[in-house]
């Protein structure tokens, strides 16, 4: 396996551990609500789309898969902030 | 047993090779659990305050250790598939073990969770926020369960000796498709720990 990928797959899990505890925080000590559930969603769909390309390579993905997963988080992330608002 | 440098062909196969199958899967099964998602925040609409109060009941402690350990076993199955696909059979063997054992420390929280709820008085029947906690959880542990299944054959698979490259290509093959099921549990799981145990948080 090259050192390269290798490296990529590390940073990739590095990112991914960060922006979680970053979305934990956010949770627990952002002061205004809104801009915490935006902060939330928006981390889980970063993470969603590291996992994707990093760890599964989706550009191995059929063409209208690929695009269908890209668009995924951010079609969950954007329903998921909508509505909470509307709540 | 196939050596590091012995069968490089199948590392440098055409990517879209890659178990076209198995993304078809993914992509049904992230379309159900995205409608499952729908359907909780529309839910939620309506009794905004019960959600929140009991989404205060989880620890979002535990949903943080379990989001790292998912994505830690992530890693260590993308580093396993793609020493597979390198042919070198004892590192996948072994990477996909250490998947297997930190993956574990997953389903060992969860079920402490549960029995915790439990104990605590907490079933489905409490309120809806927990109709939808035990269904979707359990949902995702049953594709974890599996997900864990299919790691512990991959790992035996690279155990034993690989004599030709027909059965080399097919193992990689499966292991792409194991690997990429691993990933697509972990993938929900970030979804699901934002939702249930983040959004009402405080």
């Amino acid at each position: 396996m090259s050192l390269v990928r290798e490296n990529l797959l590390r940073r990739a899990w590095l990112r991914l551990f960060a922006i979680t505890v970053l979305s934990f925080t956010s949770a627990e000590y952002l002061g205004r609500r809104d801009i915490a559930v935006a902060a939330i969603l928006s981390i889980a769909a970063i993470k969603v789309i590291v996992i994707l390309r990093r760890f599964m390579d989706i550009g191995a993905a059929p063409r209208g898969i690929r695009f269908y997963l890209s668009a995924w988080p951010l079609f969950c992330a954007a329903m998921m902030f909508s509505l909470w608002i509307a709540g | 047993m196939a050596r590091a440098d012995a069968t490089p062909a199948v590392e440098q196969a055409p990517e879209q090779a890659k178990a076209p199958g198995i993304w078809i899967f993914i992509a049904f099964d992230c379309t159900s659990f995205g409608l499952f998602f729908l359907v909780f925040m529309v839910e939620r609409l309506a009794q905004p305050a019960t959600f929140d109060s009991s989404a205060h009941l989880l620890d979002a402690r535990l949903g943080l250790i379990n989001t790292c350990i998912l994505i830690t076993s992530s890693w260590i199955v993308a580093l396993a598939n793609r020493a597979g696909r390198a042919g070198d059979m004892r590192r996948t063997r072994n990477l996909l073990y250490g998947a297997i054992v930190i993956g574990s420390g997953f389903g060992v929280i969860k079920i402490a969770e549960y029995v915790e709820k439990l104990r605590a008085g907490i079933t489905v029947a409490t309120d809806e926020f927990f109709i939808f906690y035990f269904a979707l959880t359990g949902v995702h542990l049953l594709h974890y369960l599996i997900g864990l299944a299919v790691l512990a054959v991959l790992a035996a698979g690279a155990a034993r000796p690989i004599s030709n490259e027909d059965q080399r290509t097919r193992y990689v093959g499966w292991l792409d498709g194991g690997a990429l099921y691993w990933h697509m549990v972990d993938l929900l799981w970030v979804f699901l720990f934002s939702m249930l145990y983040l959004l009402g948080a405080r």
